[in-house]
């Protein structure tokens, strides 16, 4: 019990994955998305297991499992001649049910309609990590996880080193860099990527490399501080393969896949400041700045307040503001592309912003068993909110 | 690029007011709610995922975190 508590005192501040005790965490959300354009709601329910034993004081194991489905519909172009009236969604993702329109056919201007794309997907997550700390306490961390949708197979292999400063452990430097290579199913009707023709599907890929350096420092007994500097770089084939455009080739309308450049390379920043104001009140800040070469460059801006009412039970609430700027090649949805090399009318990708409010409650059943609720509003002014509920239990062993 | 400058200027400053906490003065510091979300990781995640599948900028979170294909 010394050892552990004096590891948690330790090592508590900046590693995500130390805690320093065994867990197991269990988590349900139910979320609830609408976009005032198309109307259409697609609750999901998304359980998380979360394990974390330590195997004497050198060695933790983490692991996780996340059944989600948190990706959204983004509206899109389609042709409204096919028959919708059935309920049916007017395009089909399914490799086993052709599209009901070839993308790059001729469409009528009037036919060209524009919503959300009606899918149930799921996405199944897993994750382990196992962390070494050595003599002196760094600690060296590998981990390996695998998200799996029916049309998305993604593997990664990351690796991070974390390494005290000095004696006292007030400072660190993390450095950490993680490896994915994904799998892309593509659905090939009138898709120039596939060599198909007949609307099978194929398969492509997607190289994703991350890095991340983060010095973290003690202020004082009451506060801390974190900065980081990130960078990532994407190649092959990042375009999303069901979002459309539309193509005003002098007169002549068609609607074909979006196209997106091969290679996206980012960087950026952020910083965290976390301090108690008393024995009662904590404030944790967040500012976060990215750019790539897509010249897309975003702010985010954070503050969660936490307040414990007493040993047992404590309530928060978190504020984030978010900006972003449009990338290069991105037309709104009512300026149709004629020539360009690039085109994408994805709504991610084009100028936002967004406001996400927060409330929680967490209460400590027992020594070993506490619950938390937290309801969780996103609002964004491309007329999409949704709304989070996330209830969880953890149970210390 | 100049503001990932500017932050690290402000990193250097800061640095500059870090004092020499002891083990035993850590009490504060060693607290779940000092914690980013309160050392809750599972809901750290999900949070992401929703910012991930709604906007076109990710990262500052650490190098892993696994994928998404965020359709």
């Amino acid at each position: 019990m010394q050892i552990k508590l004096s590891l948690s005192v330790a090592t508590l501040l900046f590693s995500s994955y130390l805690y320093a005790e065994d867990y197991v965490t269990t988590q349900f959300m139910f979320y609830d998305e609408d976009h005032e354009v198309t109307n259409i709601i697609s609750p999901i329910i998304a359980p998380s297991l979360e394990v974390n034993l330590d195997f004497g004081t050198d060695y933790t194991f983490n692991g996780k499992i996340t059944v989600d489905a948190v990706s959204g519909a983004s509206p899109t172009f389609y042709d409204k001649s096919f028959d919708t009236s059935s309920g049916a969604s007017p395009y089909r993702y399914s490799t086993s049910t052709p599209s009901p329109f070839a993308r790059g056919e001729e469409v009528g201007e009037e036919e060209i309609g524009y919503g959300l794309i009606n899918y149930a997907e799921t996405r199944v997550f897993g994750s382990a990590a196992l962390t070494k700390r050595l003599e002196n306490r760094d600690e060296m961390t590998f981990g390996l996880s695998y998200s799996n949708e029916h049309d998305y197979h993604i593997p990664e292999a990351s690796f991070s080193y974390l390494h005290w400063l000095d004696s006292g452990k007030n400072s660190s430097l993390e450095g950490s860099v993680a490896v994915q290579r994904a799998d892309v199913l593509l659905w090939c009707s009138g898709n120039p990527e596939c060599d198909s023709s007949s609307g099978a599907s194929a398969v492509t890929h997607q190289n994703i490399y991350n890095a991340q350096l983060t010095y973290a420092f003690t202020i004082d007994r009451d506060s801390y501080a974190k900065l980081s500097v990130f960078g990532s770089n994407e190649n092959g084939y990042l375009t999303n393969q069901y979002l459309n455009v539309v193509r005003n080739k002098e007169g002549r309308f068609y609607i074909e896949n979006e196209k997106r450049p091969d290679l996206r390379t980012a960087y950026g920043a952020k910083i965290h400041y976390a301090k108690a104001l008393d024995r009662q009140w904590t404030l944790h800040t967040n500012y976060r700045y990215y750019r790539d070469d897509w010249e897309l460059d975003s702010h985010a801006i954070e503050g969660e307040l936490y307040y414990a009412y007493n040993d047992k039970l404590s309530f928060e609430g978190g504020l984030r503001y978010y900006t972003q700027s449009s990338a290069e090649f991105y037309h709104g949805q009512n300026d149709y592309f004629t020539t360009q090399k690039y085109a994408s009318t994805d709504l991610r990708l084009g100028e936002l912003s967004s406001m996400n409010y927060l409330l929680g409650v967490d209460y400590k059943n027992s020594t070993k068993f506490s619950s938390y609720l937290i309801l969780d509003y996103y609002r964004q002014d491309k007329d999409t909110q949704a709304i989070a509920v996330i209830a969880g239990q953890k149970y210390s062993f | 690029m100049k503001h990932s400058i500017f932050l690290l200027l402000c990193a250097l400053l800061l640095s500059g007011c870090i004092q020499n906490v002891k083990p035993w003065q850590k009490e504060t510091l060693s607290k779940s709610h000092m914690q980013d979300t309160a050392g809750r990781t599972l809901l750290k995640s999900a949070k992401e995922q929703i910012f991930i599948s709604k906007e076109g900028s990710r990262g500052g979170s650490g190098a892993g975190g696994g994928g998404c294909g965020c359709k």
